[in-house]
């Protein structure tokens, strides 16, 4: 075997491992979502069903058909441990149940109508703002850096301090209320449905527009200054002295030295910050009344609509796990230091 | 080497290495202004060695810094001339100086442990400071041409050629300073200014990576000047020492006739202070606490130390053959 091969299947190994991790972790969290509702001795479908009987509305008329519906899903009258089973049988094959208020519809369809949109939407914006902030940081952080720039992003940066739903709040007022170049709200205009047109397309962007604004511009500051104070700590290291004393040119002292090792927490950040990118903003969807996840899941605990609330916590559990997983299996790609050792 | 992109200006004219001229370094502080090199003198010829002691905070690694013309803020260079090559380097412009760096002075830096590039392999570092004095229009280094000049570099350190393939972490302190010297010897340069090399390694590893330093600059017939505060160690790679006390050269002469007959005070207590073995018992340390360096008063600064004033400049004395002390004759006398 050559040390290629060597490596190649230590990395394998450990690729290996931190699967069989992230399955844990995942396994580990759905027995606390499955265990910790019944922990409180409360049956949060039963009261459900029973507020909206007391309030002797529309719902009367499929209220047995639900309880038996619940009953026989979940086998309430069985031991727990069948229960748990059935529940990781369904959780195994996606499968979340029906929502109670919007029944018989599933909190698989509900989540799927809207996952799209969070995603498109926060995965862009995410990336944006990480791209842009890192680079900024970067500028910000170099001694070398003209003095224009200052001026330039200080005020971006002033922005990390304002929470986004106020952003939000303020791009609506002044680009929606007051100069009528964006939607007030909505993912898309409201007469339309959704299809794969041009038009279409383009209403998507425009409404996207002031969401995504409001999200890219209030994590930009998060992005820079966590740049700007790598870039200036990395600047007093041995290293860093030692390159410049090579007479080495400032692009690539900037590049292979400064940025290259500033960059490596930013992209553990990066990294954590998409695994919360289904429920990043919920706050954002709400104001915007983005058809998204957040969206979703704020209606969904306004309505006390149980499964899908477990249904979206899952769904966050495993794109933490995931982007951990991630992390884990590409870091020692960036950061030789961090190598695939057994146990690590 | 890469000797035929070298632009060596003013090419063994003289067998001056480095002519340091009444150098000062301040730093502004809040509190007011820190005179950290006051006033440095001295020269070296080519192949010559220099041990440059004194207590920590006397100076030295800014005396080094300000060498590679390097000092940061708060630092500045308030005065003086780095001579090398026939150019005084402090009126370069900037992208002449960084030209200076590696090809004419070398720096191996203090902290050898971190002062290479973590996340990058061992032969790249070895080999960008070179792409980055190319002459322009020169065609870039074949993938065989790099191997070569690699292998021989690490090689010349007493290096496995495997070492090219590897990242820092995965040296031992002595190794990653053995790539160190590789580096700050990889143009040949003039002058070398080694910063407290080896403080942080073990005392025999110490040992074979200052001959290994010694070595390649023998050969390359350089000037350097060796920074450390244990004066026992330095002192035995050198030729010459200078002393320096509160950002001031107070002695600077021959290795052997400063251990034999110390002229200033303080080389006195600083020789005397040494660890030998007959006298291990009786330990002998230094009266007084270092100067701060803050608002210096004009004149020496040691006789503040030992209890006496004297308010006037000192005068540079050449004492005997390359021998020189700040002497006044006030306290001359004082630790004899
Ligand atoms: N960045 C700085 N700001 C202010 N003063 C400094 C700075 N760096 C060094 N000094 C001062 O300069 C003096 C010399 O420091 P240094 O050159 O590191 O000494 P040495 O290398 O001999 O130990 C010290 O007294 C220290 O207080
Ligand atoms: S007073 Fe004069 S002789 Fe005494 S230590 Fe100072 S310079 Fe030397
Ligand atoms: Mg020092």
């Amino acid at each position: 075997m050559t040390f290629r091969d060597i490596l190649a299947s230590i990395y394998t190994n450990y690729v290996f491992r931190r699967f069989l991790f992230f399955l844990l972790i995942i396994w580990i969290a759905s027995t606390a979502i499955f265990l910790i509702p019944r922990l409180s001795g409360q049956d949060p479908v039963k009261e459900k069903l029973l507020l909206e009987a007391q309030r002797g509305g529309h719902m009367q008329a499929g209220l047995e058909e639900m309880a038996a519906e619940y009953s026989r899903k979940f086998g309430l009258d069985k031991p727990l441990i069948v229960q748990y089973g059935n529940y990781m049988a369904d959780l195994v094959r996606f499968d979340f149940g029906p929502s109670i208020a919007y029944f018989p519809k599933s909190v698989n369809s509900l989540i799927g109508d809207s996952v799209i949109w969070t995603f498109g939407l926060l995965a862009v914006c995410t990336f944006i703002a990480f791209f842009v902030g890192t680079i900024a940081g970067a500028l910000l952080g170099w001694p070398k850096s003209p003095n224009f720039l200052q001026y330039i992003f200080m005020p971006i940066l002033t922005l990390a301090a304002i929470p986004y739903y106020l952003l939000a709040l303020v791009l609506i007022y002044i680009f929606a209320f007051n100069l009528d170049w964006f939607p007030l709200f909505g993912g898309y205009a409201v007469a339309t449905l959704p299809e794969w047109s041009f038009r279409f397309t383009f209403d998507v962007i425009h409404h996207a527009i002031l969401p995504a604004s409001s999200i890219v511009l209030a994590s930009l500051g998060f992005w820079a200054l966590g740049m700007r104070g790598m870039m200036v700590t990395n600047q007093g290291e041995d290293f860093m002295i030692a390159a410049e004393a090579k007479g080495l040119r400032s692009i690539r002292l900037f590049f292979n030295y400064a940025v290259r090792n500033a960059v490596l927490p930013q992209t553990t950040a990066l990294a954590l910050s998409l695994g919360t990118v289904f429920t990043g903003s919920v706050l954002v969807e709400v104001i915007f009344r983005y058809p998204g996840l957040g969206n979703t899941l704020y209606q969904a605990i306004k309505l006390n609509d149980f499964f899908v609330i477990r249904g979206m916590i899952f769904i966050v559990i495993v794109t933490l796990g995931l982007a951990t997983f991630i992390i884990d299996v590409t870091y020692p790609l960036l950061d030789p230091r961090v190598s695939y050792k057994k146990g690590s | 080497m890469t000797t035929a992109n070298k632009v060596k200006s003013n090419p063994s004219k003289s067998k001056l290495g480095i002519d340091v001229k009444d150098l000062k370094v301040h730093y502004d502080t809040p509190d007011g202004v820190v005179k950290a090199v006051d006033g440095v003198s001295f020269s070296l010829r080519q192949g010559e060695r220099m041990a440059l002691v004194g207590e920590s905070g006397s100076g030295k690694s800014t005396l080094a810094m300000a060498l590679m013309r390097l000092t940061r803020a708060p630092g500045r260079i308030a005065g003086g001339q780095v001579i090398v090559g026939g150019r005084d380097m402090l009126d370069l412009d900037e992208e002449e100086m960084r030209l200076q760096r590696l090809n004419e002075v070398a720096l191996v830096p203090q902290g050898a442990m971190n002062s290479l590039n973590p996340v990058m392999k061992i032969k790249n570092q070895l080999l960008d400071g070179l792409y980055d004095h190319q002459v322009s229009g020169d065609e870039k280094m074949s993938k065989e041409q790099q191997v070569e000049i690699v292998e021989k570099l690490l090689i010349a350190v007493d290096l496995v050629p495997s070492v090219a393939e590897m990242y820092p972490h995965e040296l031992s302190g002595g190794m990653k300073q053995r790539v160190a010297i590789a580096i700050a010897t990889s143009m040949e340069p003039r002058v070398i200014v080694a910063d407290e090399p080896t403080s942080a390694l073990d005392v025999v590893v110490q040992r074979n990576v200052m001959q290994t330093l010694g070595r390649l600059q023998e050969g390359l017939h350089a000037s350097i000047i060796l920074i450390g505060h244990d004066m026992g160690l330095v002192a035995q790679f050198s030729d010459h020492v200078g002393v320096m006390y509160a950002g001031r050269l107070v002695e600077v002469g021959p290795v052997k006739t400063v251990f034999k007959s110390p002229k200033h005070p303080y080389t006195r207590l600083l020789i005397k202070s040494l660890p030998t073995l007959s006298n291990k018992k009786d330990f002998i340390g230094i009266p007084g606490l270092p100067a701060t360096l803050l608002n210096l008063p004009e004149g020496c600064a040691f006789c503040l130390r030992i209890g006496k004033t004297n308010p006037n400049v000192i005068p540079w004395v050449n004492v005997a053959k390359d021998h020189f002390i700040q002497d006044c004759k006030n306290c001359s006398s004082y630790g004899k």
